[in-house]
């Protein structure tokens, strides 16, 4: 065979189909070795931040101390009773509440009024964590909140105390686009901090849970961030949404112990 | 006879003396003295001696009434802000300042003012001087050490565009900001607005209000929050701007809980940034530079017809959700920093258009924005500034097109 | 090929302040403004583009005979976009943190003009190991630009640096006040505009001809 020119119509072709083929058998079978340390490190990334409010030291493995502390469930946000037998057991870790937001068939849409969170939508179902200590008893109920706020959507997952629903007992924020610094210092702990111990209701079952200037109940308002006011008023929104409207249902079951936490 | 020895000492400074080095630092005192001796060589001839240091003194004056005003007003809203705590009687009294870790007050009160709700006129000027004159004399020292700076390094005369550019500065700030911030952000405002581009009269946004927009963007704390107005430990009072854009109209309230009518933000009766409170002042000093003919009547206008509109047609459109829609011009016109922009920091010379269309272009397009920003954008109740800044980047555009008209049309008429 | 072009220590070394992609040249811009908030997401960036741009120039210029002329711009982002996806893979998998702070901008090395410019300028007619010496010299002198401005911001902006802290901020009890302006993305062009002014001040070798002589007297 004649040597080929490379400039002709056919050598281009050739030489382009075998240079890509070449690239995507690199690429393909690089994606396909990473997959299980990528999956391992979303899981782990969702795990650490679940453990930040779950109030438990992550001694060994971030893994070992979930499995051993945390247990997942998924709710029916509507009924607020647990729903574990909605999706298949293996998809309840991990369960994407934000992407099935925003599939039809998953998701409700949300009443204009209700929607101060501003998030249009939310999926049917959510997921919650139980928090146990060594002897298997429910110490902090997590629940995944998120919202708009000044420049982005909010992201964050807060704990409750499961023997009246209505403690706060830590809050932590894992995904945001705020400004650094300013809206950014949710992040700040000295300021999440400032939400343990709040309640969400007053013993009339009103929500009073608070973000705003010069707090001043003590039992329900939390300072707002200085220079950050519509952040503070996202993330009070947010908050406003999913723990006074759309988790009611799920903490008026678990106050009242129709929910079973401790088996 | 100073000037016999101003000339003998020129020797020692023009090239080849001993102290060339420093000749800017000798013209500098030599022009602010006597008139420039430089005579153009070229084939112009100027015969005015209105040059710019004429010009930057006659705005440094113009802007004294509200100067003025500022002090009276900053220390005004104090003194009824402290009256409306609950502890008034306490920090009132002699020796309570002393104690405080605020060194304004004691040195207020050293020098004889007071602080109860009776106090007089001029215990509250004394009071604002007391904020202002600190802020002022940083400024004005940092400035003037870069500007000497980059003269001496450069070889070119010392300008006096920065006696404008500071005081200008020193007003636009609140009385809260404290001293190393407004240091820093005139040294941001000279160098990056101005000197990097090669000094007065080749900056294309105005140094004072880059400055300004440095210690927005840098400190939003100090500048842009809403405790930051009035200098009383434990007030947190907003700006009217925020208030309304919080509640309406409604929401305007002073420290005592009165509400605010347009007459009292008219003359000035609000807590903001020191030289920015009284639209009455400030159309006194416009009065001096338009008849002085330094500033431009076609830029001020523009802004006035563009925020006119705009805020018009905000009424029109209405919300249900954003109070700030409602809010009708003349409110627009003399809240916030709307009359201390337009009249002072929009028409400057040098930053803003040349041509007479280029002007009017200019003043709308400011004009559009600033009600823009204050309306539509959620974070910043206050829109002049950053309207200013964005407009004086489009300045030489609009020049470049009403030059390109204008040949166009001269063309058309020599053809036909 | 004739020996009149630079020596390979020079092709490495030129790059890297004399010839800088981001000061000299001002390509990966972009870039260098979103991902110098803080030293690591700097520092990562950094490696990343180094690896991609002189494996990129290693790989075109090794084939780069067998290139038809025509297609040759395809063929370099095909190579270019396969590294990227695969330094894309390997920090999602391995530093999944970082892969979230840096978002999106691992993916637009792809479009980053420099590693681009070094394949078409000078990997496809150089020989690979000058080529990889060029790339690696580019890489590095992109990655000295992010971190100077990096090390300004987050010390200043953040008062830390490599999450270190250097002063302790105010909102953590301490006493520095950050410069909010600092975090911001478009402070990164001053901080790169003024890394430009320094540099030239001190190598006036770099700096460009007046157009015009703005100290004329006579106008």
């Amino acid at each position: 065979m004649s040597k080929l020119n490379k400039d002709s119509a056919l050598g281009t072709l050739i030489i382009i189909v075998t240079f890509c083929l070449v690239c995507s058998v690199l690429v393909s079978s690089a994606v396909v070795a990473l997959d299980p340390f990528k999956k391992a490190a979303v899981e782990n990334d969702r795990q650490v931040n679940i453990l930040k409010v779950s109030g438990f030291e992550v001694n060994d493995s971030v893994s070992k101390t979930f499995k051993a502390h945390i247990e997942s469930h998924l709710i029916d946000v509507a009924t607020g009773r647990l729903a574990d037998d909605a999706v298949p057991a293996n998809e309840i870790e991990g369960y994407n509440f934000a992407s099935l937001a925003k599939k039809p068939a998953s998701s409700v849409k949300i009443e204009k009024a209700r929607d101060v969170a501003k998030i249009i939508s939310r999926s049917k179902y959510m997921p919650v964590y139980f928090a146990k200590d060594d002897n298997g008893k429910v110490v902090r109920v997590i629940l995944p909140f998120y919202g708009q706020a000044l420049w982005s959507t909010v992201f964050g997952y807060v704990a409750l105390s499961p023997l009246d629903a209505n403690t706060i007992l830590g809050v932590t924020f894992y995904s945001h686009g705020e400004t650094p610094g300013l809206g950014g210092e949710i992040d700040n702990p000295r300021w999440q901090a400032l939400w343990v111990n709040k309640k969400l209701t007053d013993e009339n079952g009103d929500y009073k849970f608070c973000i705003k200037k010069n707090a001043s109940e003590h039992d329900f308002d939390i300072d707002a961030l200085s220079g950050a006011t519509l952040t503070s008023v996202g993330v009070d929104n947010t908050a406003k949404y999913w723990l006074g409207d759309a988790y009611r249902p799920f903490l008026e079951n678990l106050s009242k112990g129709e929910i079973i936490v401790n088996e | 006879m100073l000037l016999d020895v101003m000339k003998k000492f020129s020797l020692l400074f023009t090239k080849g003396g001993l102290l060339h080095w420093f000749y800017p630092l000798y013209e500098g005192t030599f022009t602010f003295l006597y008139s420039s001796g430089r005579v153009t060589t070229g084939r112009t001839h100027v015969r005015d001696f209105v040059d710019l240091k004429r010009i930057m003194i006659i705005v440094w004056a113009a802007v004294f009434p509200a100067m003025f005003w500022g002090w009276y007003n900053v220390g005004n809203q104090i003194v009824t802000s402290i009256a409306s705590l609950p502890n008034s009687q306490e920090i009132v009294s002699e020796y309570y300042s002393l104690l405080s870790a605020d060194w304004h007050y004691a040195l207020a009160q050293l020098l004889g003012g007071s602080l109860s709700a009776d106090a007089s006129v001029y215990s509250k000027m004394l009071l604002g001087a007391v904020y202002f004159l600190p802020i002022y004399i940083v400024v004005f020292a940092v400035g003037a050490f870069w500007e000497v700076l980059f003269c001496l390094l450069r070889h070119h005369e010392i300008n006096e565009g920065f006696f404008v550019t500071s005081i200008l500065f020193a007003l636009i700030v609140p009385p809260t900001m404290p001293l190393w911030q407004a240091a820093l952000g005139i040294s941001f405002g000279v160098v990056i607005g101005k000197e990097v581009f090669g000094g007065t009269g080749r900056n294309f946004v105005n140094p004072a209000l880059c400055g300004r927009a440095f210690l927005f963007f840098a400190y939003p704390a100090s500048i842009s929050g809403t405790q930051c107005w009035v200098p009383v430990d434990g007030y947190s009072g907003a700006t009217p701007l925020a208030q309304w854009a919080a509640e309406g109209a409604d929401g305007l309230k002073d420290a005592l809980g009165h509400q605010i009518n347009w007459m009292d933000a008219f003359l000035g009766n609000i807590p903001g940034s020191i030289g920015e409170g009284s639209t009455a002042m400030i159309l006194v000093g416009a009065a001096i530079i338009l008849l002085t003919g330094v500033a431009s009547l076609r830029i001020m206008l523009g802004i006035l017809i563009g925020a006119f509109l705009t805020a018009t047609l905000f009424n029109y459109i209405g919300s249900a959700t954003n109070p700030m829609f409602s809010m009708p011009f003349e409110w627009h016109a003399v809240l916030g920093g709307f009359a201390f922009g337009a009249v002072f920091m929009a028409t400057d010379p040098v930053s803003s258009s040349f041509t007479s269309k280029g002007k009017w272009a200019f003043g709308i397009l400011i004009g559009i924005m600033v009600i823009m920003i204050r309306t539509v954008n959620p974070a910043y109740p206050e829109g002049m500034m950053l309207a200013i800044l964005f407009a004086n980047c489009w300045a030489p555009l609009f020049d470049y097109l009403a030059a390109k008209r204008n040949i166009k049309r001269r063309l058309a008429r020599v053809q036909a | 090929m004739s020996n009149k072009g630079p020596s390979l220590k020079e092709t490495f070394l030129t790059p890297i302040i004399a010839n800088n992609p981001v000061m000299i040249q001002v390509l990966g811009i972009c870039s260098s403004l979103a991902v110098t908030s803080s030293m690591k997401t700097a520092f990562v960036m950094g490696l990343s583009v180094i690896f991609v741009c002189s494996i990129a120039n290693l790989a075109i210029s090794t084939v780069r005979s067998l290139i038809p002329n025509s297609v040759r711009i395809i063929a370099q982002m095909t190579v270019i976009a396969s590294l990227v996806i695969l330094v894309d893979q390997v920090l999602k998998a391995f530093a999944y943190d970082l892969s979230k702070q840096l978002s999106v901008y691992v993916g637009l090395i792809i479009t980053n003009c420099i590693v681009m410019g070094r394949t078409e300028g000078f990997a496809l007619k150089s020989k690979p190991l000058a080529s990889f010496l060029d790339g690696l010299g580019n890489g590095l002198g992109y990655m000295l630009v992010l971190c100077v401005v990096a090390s300004i911001r987050e010390i200043f902006g953040s008062g830390s640096w490599f999450g270190m802290t250097v002063f302790e901020t105010v909102n953590n009890g301490g006493w520095y006040v950050p410069c909010g302006l600092l975090v911001m993305p478009p402070c990164a062009f001053f901080l790169v505009g003024l890394l430009i002014w320094v540099v030239k001040t001190f190598r006036k070798d770099l700096q460009e001809p007046l157009e015009y002589d703005t100290h004329r007297e006579d106008y």
